[in-house]
């Protein structure tokens, strides 16, 4: 399989990353969806096939991360709508925690679906 | 007459980091926040494949082509605006991080010993990533 890729980029003389896809497109024609989907792993996406490997204890770690990234950069806009505005009052504080703490939540659960599941 | 050492031009410290670091971190911060609603914008939508052109791509029926998986993700960060967004992110983050780093080490580490060991690991640490970073982003 491995050799029918590459001959397929030679013939190609792919230059492009546009003529590398058409040349898996072709492969996909022919019923060969699966093993395309590995041998891509091999050429472009070394880096990007872990995502496929990853286990239960990974994915939860990965959504660990993007939970935080998210709580600190919606817990960020908080600071700078604070120093903007100068809102300081009480209400305001407690209200702004509960929104970022509720829609970094919905945020890593909307994106923890989109990467993991779709 | 001189400048007058005390009520509102009074002069509480000497070297006026605190004011240059306290605008870095949120001028940083707009750019991280900038870079994350582009990204995220761009992996929820969906992308279609195009040509060297930039045309939008059809299959033999006449459909557009969707992209996913690495395909997608490779197209986002190809033109060269996001790279460039994507390397000013990199720079940001790490002197973002630096200088919140630094604000936990002067405000819970005393022993001067041990806060410059942590500011030089840290220092060391955020180098490595970005120049990590930075490898990953240029030969994507």
């Amino acid at each position: 399989m491995w050799e029918l890729v590459q001959s397929r980029i030679r013939e190609s003389n792919a230059s492009s990353s546009f003529s590398v896809w058409k040349s898996f497109s072709e492969l996909r024609q022919y019923g060969q969806v699966e093993t395309r989907i590995h041998a891509f792993d091999l050429i472009d996406a070394r880096e990007f096939g872990w995502i496929a490997g990853l286990k239960t204890a990974d994915v939860r770690i990965a959504r660990a991360l993007i939970w935080s990234y998210l709580h600190h950069f919606i817990a960020g806009l908080r600071h700078v709508w604070m120093d903007a505005t100068h809102s300081v009052s009480l209400a305001f504080g407690r209200q702004s925690a509960a929104f970022t703490l509720g829609s970094s939540l919905i945020l890593t659960i909307a994106l923890g679906l989109k990467l993991f599941f779709f | 007459m001189a400048e007058k050492n005390y009520g509102s031009t009074r002069i509480v410290v000497g070297a006026h980091y605190g004011l240059r670091d306290w605008l870095a971190q949120r001028i940083t911060a707009l750019l991280m926040a900038l870079f994350t609603i582009v990204l995220l914008a761009q992996v929820l939508l969906p992308a279609y494949a195009r040509d060297i052109n930039g045309e939008r791509l059809h299959d033999a029926a006449g459909n557009l082509v969707p992209l996913g998986g690495y395909d997608k993700w490779a197209g986002i960060f190809n033109p060269q605006w996001m790279r460039v967004l994507t390397l000013v992110v990199i720079v940001s983050l790490a002197y973002h991080a630096w200088v919140g780093m630094r604000d936990v080490w002067m405000d819970y580490v005393k022993p001067v010993g041990a806060r410059l060991l942590l500011q030089v690991f840290t220092i060391v640490w955020l180098v490595g990533c970005a120049g990590w970073a930075i490898q990953v982003l240029w030969r994507l």
